[in-house]
């Protein structure tokens, strides 16, 4: 570890980072209301969509600049320009009193880098949404209050101090990205990519609860506490933390779509791009590989290691999340390169990109894998830019039917080009190739069983990557048919059109970030330069140093990534024709791959097969025969239920209706005994009044002769 | 003079026996007599206490007078009643007449 890590409670940043989390929120929720109040109403009210527009972009200009701001003072400040003794400030307040359920907010280096990456790169498709969407449509503020509500999540996730204010907004992010999915609802397809994306994720979520409370009771955890800074302290054995650890990556499995329930994530295009770009940059996707870089010492004992990597225990989570990254890395890669649907061949990339993070955070590379997904966050959420200006311009979404998009296009070309530099990894400058080549590195290194197969298995991913990229740019802006003449646009389909200032301002934003990264890494890799935004600085903030750039390595990188430019211009610019020579061959992996390798084939036949065919129907009958039947009809209704209704019935007929009853027996009685006097008779009547006489003689004489009565 | 206890032992007997009239007689007429009867033996005491007394202002005796008054009222207006219920039962006898009285419980 580097240095001494102080602990700061209260301060500045806890004013900035909780500015920089609601100001979206609670624009979100003046959003909501007033379309609340518009449907509820059935009225439109003038110049709302676009007021909605400035006050949903406005946040998140308030936001960007925020963190702009935090990351300024953090790093000059005194409490993060030393990488020796750097500071976290926390801030927390009891939830529920007496338990250590707590608001809890972090500021260390990586949530304040995060945050940054989040701010810009948010700002910017807020911006571009503006162009991009109907701005003149009403529904757009329904859109704007659910871009914002999401971002805040990302933002309160980032920025939460324990794990159980991290799952709070984690669910935050998994309902605001099903609103978003499903946001155009009446399409079918909307609805169904939705929920699948929820429930795919909902199957993280259940791990990331029992993830919460194996961390709960863990024996060495006596303060039983969730915050980060107090977990990072403890010491655990290693053989206590495998199902923690595993736990916890299933949480990212579901949310950053790794190996088996990566499915969501293409059907997740069916929302607007500016979602597709959100969630694929910096949020969604992210949040899970970044809740396992904030819980690295939940799979390491991170106490164990100085500069280098963590020794693995065999046992350990690292060696599963390892493989799964890497088959992850590899399944999304050769389904990007069969794809033909271009938001889907991101998507796709998407997915081999973050095989890639998770790869990086099981060989131990915690550096390495903030490194790549910085790098990602970039050039994937530019990408998607490009792919909604294409789409937004030309009308199409299927590459095929492109071609020849650069006469029209230059401004999206460019920007796309940029976005493809990074994906790939354009050997020795680009911000991609760094971050890649640090991954790659850190599995080679890393003492993880069969690191060396996963290796390779990594390099070839980063073959494919490249192949994919150079076939994607190929067949968008230029490609040749099959008989060898320029790929032309189909006039009668669609009329191509450069998109407008506030799309290119996002795209050219983006594009000189990426510039930007890539010289800063290019910088410090080759010039040793290390006084700003190096990875050496990166791994001094984190605590984890990876190793140090290896030429070898990056000459196995360039290797591969220039033989997969060079047979993507081959097979789609210069020789289309030979791709049918490859077809009969190869034609076999390209169906596996067309299939997702039958991994969504075969959670559909748990799911639906098994699940719903043997799992329903069992648990029915055993909510219908053992607790209708047996607990709510035989024991609870006739034990309780019909012992206490017994004796309600008890009370009530013998001592409430008894009273009654006592009551009017009572007055018929005494109505009986003194109507017998009534005779009707004159006679009887006269007698009573003579034997009242005596007897009132009688009482005087009496009381007069004792004295108790003076009656003259 | 004669002592006042024979005024009150003859008004007491006078009375006793317009009660007993009263009680044991169910015709209208006789019942009425006997209400005179008590209504004189009043009378009696009255004026014998007047002069037992010696009341100067004769409160007595003008107590006796209204007593006089309400009870040939009461003959005039009983007479009449009297000949009005003979007129419509055909009878004079009390504890026949119930018509208005409710219908006897059986038990």
């Amino acid at each position: 570890m580097a240095g001494e890590t102080t602990i700061v409670h209260g301060g500045v940043f806890i004013n900035l980072a909780l500015v920089i989390m609601l100001a979206p929120i609670i624009s979100s929720f003046i959003l909501m209301f007033i379309r609340y109040f518009e449907i509820k109403r059935n009225t439109q009210i003038h110049g709302v969509p676009i007021y909605s527009a400035i006050l949903g972009i406005g946040s998140l200009l308030i936001s960007f600049a925020m963190s702009v701001t935090m990351t300024i003072m953090y790093f000059t400040g005194e409490y993060g320009s030393d990488p020796e003794h750097l500071t976290t400030v926390v801030a927390d307040a009891e939830m529920i009193v007496g338990t250590n359920f707590k608001f809890g907010l972090m500021i260390d280096p990586l949530s304040v880098l995060m945050t940054l990456l989040l701010g810009v790169i948010a700002f910017l498709i807020h911006l571009y949404t503006y162009e991009y969407m109907d701005h003149g449509e009403p529904e757009i503020t329904r859109f704007y209050a659910f871009l914002n509500f999401f971002t805040g999540s990302m933002f309160g996730f980032i920025l939460s101090g324990n794990l159980f204010m991290s799952f709070i907004w984690w669910e935050m992010l998994g309902v605001s990205s099903y609103f978003l999915i499903g946001y155009y609802w009446k399409k079918d397809s909307a609805r169904r990519a939705g929920t699948k994306a929820f429930l795919y994720n909902k199957v993280g979520d259940v791990a990331f609860m029992v993830a919460i409370f194996l961390i709960l009771i863990l024996p060495e955890n006596t303060e039983r506490t969730l915050d980060y800074h107090l977990l990072a302290e403890l010491s655990i054995p290693a053989k206590e933390l495998l199902l923690p650890g595993i736990l916890l990556f299933g949480a990212a499995i579901g949310k950053s779509s790794q190996f088996p329930l990566f499915g969501w994530l293409p059907e997740a295009m069916e929302g607007p791009t500016p979602v597709s770009a959100l969630l694929h940059s910096s949020t969604m996707v992210k949040a899970g590989l970044y809740l396992m870089i904030r819980n690295f010492a939940v799979i390491y004992d991170i106490r164990n290691f100085d500069v280098t990597l963590p020794v693995v225990d065999p046992l350990a989570a690292a060696t599963f999340i390892l493989f799964i990254g890497t088959v992850t890395a590899f399944m999304g890669a050769s389904m990007a390169t069969v794809s033909t649907d271009f938001k889907r061949i991101l998507a796709f990339s998407t997915i081999s990109q973050l095989g890639y993070i998770a790869m990086a955070i099981g060989a131990g590379g915690k550096t390495a894998a903030f490194y790549h997904l910085i790098s990602h966050a970039t050039f994937k959420s530019l990408l998607f830019l490009c792919a909604g200006s294409v789409i937004h311009g030309s009308g199409l979404t299927d590459i095929r039917t492109m071609g020849g998009l650069h006469r029209k296009m230059k401004y999206t070309m460019a920007a796309t080009f940029f976005g493809l530099f990074g994906l790939s990894g354009f050997p020795f400058i680009s911000s991609g190739f760094f971050s890649k080549d640090a991954v790659l590195l850190a599995v080679e290194k890393s003492s993880v069983p069969f690191a060396e197969v996963y290796y390779i298995i990594g390099v070839f991913t980063a073959f494919l990557t490249a192949f994919y990229s150079t076939r994607l740019f190929i067949e968008v802006f230029f490609g040749k048919t099959k008989d060898g003449k320029d790929k032309k646009f189909d006039t009668r389909i669609s009329n191509p059109h450069e998109s407008g200032k506030y799309i290119l301002t996002a795209l050219i934003s983006l594009s000189v970030l990426i510039v930007l990264e890539s010289l800063m890494w290019a910088i410090s890799t080759y010039g040793g330069i290390s006084f700003f935004l190096t990875e050496e600085w990166l791994a001094d903030m984190l605590g984890v140093h990876g190793h140090a750039f290896e030429w070898s390595g990056a000459f196995t990188s360039f290797g591969v990534v220039t033989l997969g430019y060079l047979l993507g211009f081959y097979l789609y610019q210069w020789n289309p024709s030979s791709r049918d020579l490859l077809k009969k061959p190869l034609g076999w992996m390209g169906t596996i791959a067309e299939n997702r390798f039958g991994v969504d084939i075969l959670i559909n036949w748990i799911s639906m097969g098994i699940v719903v065919k043997y799992v329903s129907p069992a648990l029915a009958t055993v909510d219908e025969k053992v607790i209708d039947e047996y607990l709510i009809n035989t024991v609870i209704s006739q034990q309780v239920g019909l012992g206490s209704a017994e004796l309600a019935d008890t009370i009530d007929r013998d001592y409430v209706d008894g009273a009654v009853n006592a009551t009017w027996r009572s007055t018929r009685y005494i109505g009986r005994v003194f109507r017998k006097l009534q005779t009707g008779l004159t006679g009887n009547y006269a007698q009573y009044m003579a034997v009242g006489l005596v007897l009132l003689l009688a009482l005087v004489t009496v009381l007069n002769e004792f004295g108790l009565a003076n009656l003259y | 003079m004669i002592d006042i206890i024979w005024f009150i032992l003859f008004s007491t007997a006078l009375f006793v026996t317009g009660l007993l009239g009263v009680i044991t007689q169910t015709n209208g007429i006789r019942i009425l007599i006997s209400v005179e009867f008590m209504l004189n033996a009043a009378n009696i005491n009255f004026i014998a206490f007047n002069s037992y007394l010696g009341l100067v202002d004769f409160s007595g005796w003008s107590m006796a007078l209204f007593v006089i008054a309400i009870a040939a009222a009461e003959a005039a207006i009983g007479l009449a009643i009297f000949i009005s219920v003979y007129r419509s039962f055909g009878d004079i006898t009390l504890g026949s007449i119930f018509s208005l009285g409710e219908a006897t419980e059986v038990e």
